[in-house]
């Protein structure tokens, strides 16, 4: 026999989490759906080309996409070696399981650390002891270690997903450990790195407090010229200042269409690594 | 016995092979720099921070009075600010959490499943700055408008931020809940409810008991990504100075604007403070203080990975 | 059949193998003669496997297993003399599972070759039609060789992992249990193409059935478990073996197995 009071307890469990649940989603879809609606009324052609005008309260965003696109590359060319190698020694060249493992810690202490202390010591140590000033290197760079744990983690997985026999044929052929490394394990490896890539990707285009310090200014700069002394705009710091002066209606469309399009671009970097996240799961059992 | 010992290949890699290939010293070399860049951070820190410690001592984290102009210098107004936004984001947060994670993993089809989990997955990767957007726009004002009776300044306040936050990490801690309840194998669920359970204590004791290491790992990385955020806390945040209520556990400071570590840290303070060494070391030192926070948290999310594993298997 | 003038290819010289304490192998002695198909046969557990994997260093990489004893090839000791890449090259095995990489037949033909050989086109496509000829594959997949290898049937894997051992051309060719789990069609292909080889390579073949033992040897080496310990318990010629077994073990196995 079933108590009523243990029916109606359960009765209540099930309609707080459907409610929970129900608020939250469409709460959260609300907000997304305003902030789409609101971005592309302010999106235009002329808006995506051309420069800003009046201290960014008009005008277009074309520098600032620009800026934004030469940091997720610089971000990209430097985190892709520095990641693999990492993963590789960590996986591969070192044996001894309490170094992996001080390895992995390490990747995970990196991971918690806010990026505003990216951004300080950034400041610290290339804008003033180096004396670069501002750089688009310098931003790409901290952004590259800010993603390095999540990038190498997906790298490490997938090399640790690969099952031993694929390496035991290649030993047995007579292939020398770099050319397993490059013949076997990077490529059933890859769909799982560049998932991890990509998605580290997105998040790094719309930081603002790693490079708000150290490579971005607000207005004057167009296309940089050598590393020192060469900031450049970004959507996330464009987003920043405008919403400080969001009283001003013209501004405030600026920052609804800025913000659309780093979302665009965000989404957009996501997605393309969609594939290779489904693949990574076949990826190893070929 | 006798049975083929199933050699570990990758440790047969691992034996150092001469002459040192290419592929192995451009491996170190970058792993190298990694480690470098890590290590010049924390000694960064640990060196450019400590002088205020050792002026102050502990004076700089119990004094409340931050007025740069006249070198006075106390850390405390902010790691209030931080602690009270940051836990308040996941008690704001951790219901909705969670009951959507229960929701989409316990009673949802798979169908409906997949796209509830993509579109948090989004919500996830939206920037902060877009949160601090929205926040600006839309929370502030509300929050005035409903607290009034409190009488706020203005839709500036710890509250505002708190909210935020907890709009911002409810992705994530949903998401990684809800995995960790995923990761309960059906056969707890079957056989509990076979016996006659209903739902709830289905739930609350064949299912819940397995999945609180990971739910409580959720909320250490939704606490840390809480403590950490800059962008969105310093938009609503009404950044203002020594704002530390003498009584601990007043709300009066919920529904005032404040100031965290992070707002500190990511206003325009930092290039004022460069020139001057006892302004920049006070300013590293919140630094400092924000790093051992993170570490901590980041210590305790190990240790509850680590006694989890040896719950499951004792 | 042996004859009784060829020469010793590889020398096994009380060669034994432990994992930490635990022994697996005692002190097996057993040489391999130039294109003969030795067999080394007897129950689960009696070390082949191990023993195959010593032959060409593949198990003396892990830092658990100690090995003793020595092994010749031509004389000299396969443990100093020879680069371990050149001996692998050199000793080529197949193993019980086929282990196919992602990608084209061809590729997989050619993966393991290409590494100690520069071949251009023309080259690559003669070797590969070659070997998978040798492997009594070619027929099969000569219209798709560049087809993904993965929607091959398991026989037919084996016989492209057997090709892609013959590729590297070497001259002793280890098998472990490469039939067991195999269609009929595949395992007769196999043995013909092993019965074939035999002209030009040494074979030492691990097999837990005695059929396929009497089929295809010329002189087997039985090991058995003794003692939780695998021992060589006997060796001779099929015939010698099969007819007049001398030691209880082997009596024992040969009436199991019929």
């Amino acid at each position: 026999m079933v108590s009523s009071i243990r029916i109606w307890k359960n009765q209540l469990f099930i309609l707080l989490v459907y409610l929970s649940g129900f608020i939250t989603v469409s709460l959260l879809f609300l907000g997304f759906i305003l902030l789409l609606s609101k971005g592309f009324q302010s999106l235009s052609l002329e808006f995506l080309l051309s420069p800003m005008r009046e201290g960014g309260i008009s005008g277009g965003i074309f520098y600032q996409i620009l800026g934004t696109l030469i940091l997720a590359i610089t971000t990209l060319f430097i985190v892709f070696p520095l990641s693999m190698g990492f993963a590789l020694v960590k996986s591969i060249y070192i044996q001894k399981a309490f170094v992996k493992k001080t390895m992995e810690l390490f990747l995970y202490i990196l991971n918690g650390i806010p990026s505003v202390l990216f951004g300080i010591f950034g400041f610290f140590f290339f804008v003033k002891y180096l004396g670069w000033g501002k750089s688009w290197f310098t931003g790409g760079f901290l952004l590259a270690m800010m993603i390095l744990p999540t990038t190498t983690l997906a790298l490490s997985e997938g090399i640790n997903r690969i099952s031993s026999e694929y390496i035991e044929n290649g030993l047995a052929l007579g292939m020398r450990k770099t050319q397993i490394i490059f013949s076997i394990i990077l490529p059933q490896s890859f769909s799982s790195f560049l998932s991890g890539v990509l998605l580290g990707l997105a998040r790094a285009v719309g930081e603002t407090a790693p490079i708000m310090f150290t490579a971005t200014i607000f207005s004057g700069a167009t296309i940089p010229t050598g590393v020192k002394e060469s900031p450049i705009l970004s959507l996330p710091y464009h987003i920043f200042n405008l919403v400080q002066e969001s009283y001003h209606p013209q501004a405030l469309s600026n920052a609804w269409g800025s913000s659309l399009v780093l979302i665009m671009l965000v989404i957009l970097i996501s997605g393309i690594a969609l594939p290779f996240r489904l693949r990574a799961h076949e990826e190893a059992k070929v | 016995m006798g049975i083929l010992v199933f050699v570990s290949s990758k440790a047969i890699l691992s034996k150092p092979t001469f002459p040192f290939s290419v592929t192995g010293a451009f491996s170190l070399i970058f792993t190298l720099v990694s480690l470098l860049f890590f290590c010049g951070m924390a000694l960064f820190l640990l060196i450019q921070g400590s002088p205020i410690f050792f002026q102050e001592q502990l004076s700089f984290i119990t004094d409340a009075d931050w007025f740069y102009r006249i070198n006075q210098y106390g850390a405390a107004s902010m790691i209030y600010g931080t602690i009270l936004v940051s836990f308040l984001a996941i008690v704001l947060s951790l219901p909705f959490a969670l009951g959507s994670a229960i929701l989409t993993s316990e009673f949802l089809p798979n169908s409906i499943r997949v796209y509830v989990k993509s579109f948090i997955e989004l919500l996830a990767g939206i920037p902060s700055v877009v949160y601090g957007l929205l926040g600006v726009l839309f929370l502030r004002p509300l929050i005035f408008k409903w607290f009034a009776p409190f009488s706020p300044e203005s839709g500036d306040t710890l509250l505002t931020a708190s909210v935020i936050l907890a709009v911002m990490i409810l992705p994530t801690v949903m998401s990684l809940s809800e995995d960790a309840l995923r990761g309960v194998s059906k056969e707890h669920r079957e056989v509990a409810l076979s016996l006659g359970l209903t739902r709830l204590e289905t739930f609350v004791h064949g299912v819940l008991p397995r999945a609180i290491p990971g739910i409580i790992a959720a909320v250490l990385l939704g606490l840390g990504r809480a403590l950490g955020e800059t962008i969105a806390v310093y938009l609503v945040i009404g950044r203002a100075d020594n704002r530390l209520s003498d009584s601990l556990f007043s709300l009066k400071p919920l529904f005032e604007a404040g100031q965290t570590i992070t707002s500190k840290l990511g206003g325009s303070e930092l290039y004022i403070a460069y020139g001057e060494p006892t302004h920049w070391s006070a300013m590293i030192g919140l630094g400092l203080i924000l790093f051992v926070f993170v570490g901590v948290i980041v210590a305790m999310g190990e240790a509850v990975n680590w006694l989890g594993r040896k719950y499951q298997h004792g | 059949m042996t004859n009784l003038h060829s020469s010793k290819v590889l020398s096994v010289k009380n060669i034994s193998v432990s994992a930490g304490d635990e022994p697996i192998v005692k002190d097996v002695s057993f040489d391999l003669y130039s294109n003969e198909i030795l067999t080394l046969m007897g129950p689960s557990g009696s070390g082949k496997s191990t023993l195959l994997r010593v032959l060409n260093r593949l198990a003396d990489l892990e830092s658990k297993l100690n090995v003793t004893g020595d092994v010749t090839c031509c004389g000299k000791s396969i443990f100093e003399n020879y680069s371990i890449y050149f001996l692998r090259k050199k000793i080529g095995l197949v193993f019980q599972k086929p282990c196919i990489f992602p990608g084209s037949i061809m590729r997989n033909v050619l993966f393991g070759v290409r590494h100690h050989l520069k071949l251009d086109r023309k080259e690559a496509d003669g070797l590969a039609e070659e070997v998978l000829k040798k492997a009594h594959l070619w027929d099969e997949v000569k219209d798709r060789l560049n087809k993904s290898a993965s929607i091959l049937s398991l026989g037919q894997k084996q016989r492209l992992c057997f090709a892609r051992v013959l590729a590297a051309d070497p001259e002793i060719l280890l098998l472990d249990e490469p039939t067991s789990s195999l269609d009929p069609h595949s395992t007769h292909e196999i043995e013909e193409a092993l019965l074939e080889m035999k002209q030009t390579k040494s074979i030492i073949l691990v097999t837990h059935q005695l059929a396929q033992g009497r089929r295809v040897s010329d002189r087997i080496v039985f090991l058995s478990s003794k003692e939780g310990v695998g021992r060589l318990i006997e060796q001779g010629s099929v015939e010698d073996l099969v007819s007049c077994p001398k030691t209880k073990e082997l009596k024992r196995y040969l009436i199991s197995e019929v």
